[in-house]
């Protein structure tokens, strides 16, 4: 078991916006203060909780649906994609730790839900723009040379003044203009966003690590990168694509991703019964025929 | 051992509304370096084990009873930046595949276990925490150089260690600090008569005095700095 840090690297192919909030009918993207000795500056992000789903959770876990070629009922699609949701339990149930974490490398790193809350085995760190203002978190977090010194511009540089807009629709095709007043009734919308060719880098810290933990997430963020690589919001219209790369010293990738499809083809089994006892077993339950409420008919009415 | 103040620096924002104590902290890496995570795992529901089962290199003392490490709360810097930041989830609809054709139905997302979440989570920039102890300076950098992010949400990357320093220091301030007033209270203490007469900065509650401090069976009536 080892500490192991798994760096990223995620060059922006198209405009990235990951937004947290509206101001009018314009989003603004996510951002982090940064202390620059002198003051406090804003920088893009990409926040840590849409790299663990987006980076491992969701194409981890897709992965797992196709290899066991398990369904399960509405929790276990919210076990997979969320986590679960903590439920009221007697006590805590080390048999149920222990189980998941040796049948499932990837759920040990994620943590979960599991009629007791289990914590998960690895930090997503947050997406950092590489820019001049974030230069003393790379000194410290990445060797020297890994980030391209030309990328150490202001962040200002990566986020233009100018927002991006959309139309609903063009409306000179659509004829959707309000005769009456003149004006059309289409909305324009758009907001802030990060342009293309900016740079950003996320980690992956594993706890107590064994070659199959590091090769789950591995081949979770191969997942992730062969289905088109997609952060942030917008998608539809082609925001968000990335182009990554792996930095992890002192890791055999292709030896880890081997040992955890191996391991889940020696638990193959096991571990769809694991899932079949705790995501079937309680459809079973809440599928038993229902009382019909309401008021009983009354016994001899109109007599 | 000897009376030393540790220094953490910080790189991005930390979460949460109280910083991490250092016993805890220090508690919840012994243990994880002993590789018994299932053995020792204690939820809500579970009975808490008596405090400091497991050796760190801070003094521990007993004062009526309670054995309380000898460590202060966290000292932060003033804030540079506060905000509010939210962790969103819901159910994801879309995901029907997933799903087993017998179990596909309505699901109920306005309550109940399905229900989508917004939860606030208080975030600030806070360059420097200090902590005084009295414990043994090289084990004690040795555990937390193992530390890279603190406080809540450390697995959404938030509050990632620039370094951690433990430098020597002439008195010990780990419960108490002289001031022109009395003796300043530095940390949650049980309130008992042995604690000094002149003591002050402090106010009375109840809560926990020892890790882990979340757990009801340790919420004793105590001392807090104010």
């Amino acid at each position: 078991m080892r500490e192991v840090v798994i760096h990223l690297l995620m060059e922006a192919l198209g405009p990235i916006t990951h937004d947290s909030g509206t101001v009018g009918n314009e989003s603004v993207i996510a951002q982090e203060p940064v202390d620059i000795g002198d003051g406090v500056v804003n920088v893009p992000k990409i926040t840590g909780n849409a790299i663990r789903h987006c980076c491992v959770r969701e194409p981890g876990g897709l992965w797992l649906r196709d290899f066991l070629g398990f369904r399960g009922d509405a929790k276990f699609a919210t076990f997979l994609l969320s986590g679960g949701q903590p439920e009221k339990t007697e006590g805590e149930n080390t048999l149920i730790v222990s189980e998941m974490y040796r049948l499932f490398p990837h759920f040990k790193l994620l943590g979960g839900s599991v009629k007791t809350i289990i914590k998960g085995q690895h930090d997503s760190w947050i997406g950092a723009l590489v820019c001049e203002e974030k230069r003393r978190y790379f000194e410290h977090v990445l060797p020297k040379g890994v980030v391209p010194e030309s990328r150490m511009k202001p962040a200002a540089f990566w986020t233009p003044s100018t927002p991006l807009q959309y139309n609903r629709t063009d409306q000179s095709n659509t004829g959707h203009i309000d005769k009456a007043v003149g004006s059309s009734e289409m909305m324009i919308w758009g907001g802030q966003y990060v342009m293309a060719g900016a740079l950003f880098h996320t980690a992956f810290h594993l706890h107590r690590a064994l070659d199959v933990d590091v090769g789950a997430l591995l081949l979770a963020l191969r997942g992730w990168q062969e289905s088109g690589a997609v952060l942030g919001g917008k998608r539809r219209i082609g925001h968000g694509r990335m182009k990554a790369s792996l930095y992890a010293p002192g890791v055999d990738t292709e030896k880890c991703i081997r040992a955890y499809v191996d391991h889940m083809h020696a638990v193959k089994q096991d571990a769809t019964l694991w899932l079949a006892g705790h995501f079937v077993a309680s459809v079973a339950g809440e599928q038993q025929p229902k009382v019909k409420k309401g008021r009983p008919a009354k016994q001899g009415a109109g007599a | 051992m000897t009376p030393l103040r540790v220094t953490v620096k910080l790189l991005n924002p930390i979460a949460g509304d109280d910083l991490p104590r250092l016993d805890a902290l220090l508690l919840g890496e012994v243990i994880e370096m002993t590789n018994v995570p299932q053995i020792v795992r204690v939820g809500r529901d579970t009975p808490c084990p008596p405090a400091f089962e497991f050796p760190i290199p801070i003094e521990v003392a007993e004062i009526d009873g309670h054995r309380i490490a000898r460590c202060s709360s966290p000292i932060g810097m003033t804030p540079k930046w506060e905000g509010i930041e939210y962790i969103h989830k819901r159910f994801a609809a879309d995901a029907v595949d997933l799903i087993h054709p017998d179990c596909l139905g309505v699901v109920q997302t306005k309550r109940g276990y399905f229900k989508g979440e917004r939860l606030p989570l208080r975030s600030r920039l806070i360059p420097e925490i200090a902590w005084f102890c009295v414990g043994d300076a090289d084990p004690l950098l040795k555990i937390l150089d193992r530390v890279k992010t603190i406080g809540k949400k450390r697995a959404h990357g938030n509050a990632v260690v620039e370094s951690w320093s433990v430098e020597a220091v002439d008195n010990d301030q780990s419960w108490f600090t002289e001031s022109p007033w009395g003796s300043v209270l530095m940390r949650e203490l049980p309130h008992s008569p042995s604690l000094p007469a002149d003591l002050c900065g402090h106010r009375l509650d109840i809560g926990a005095c020892a890790p882990p401090y979340w757990h009801r069976a340790r919420y004793i009536e105590r001392v807090s700095p104010i």
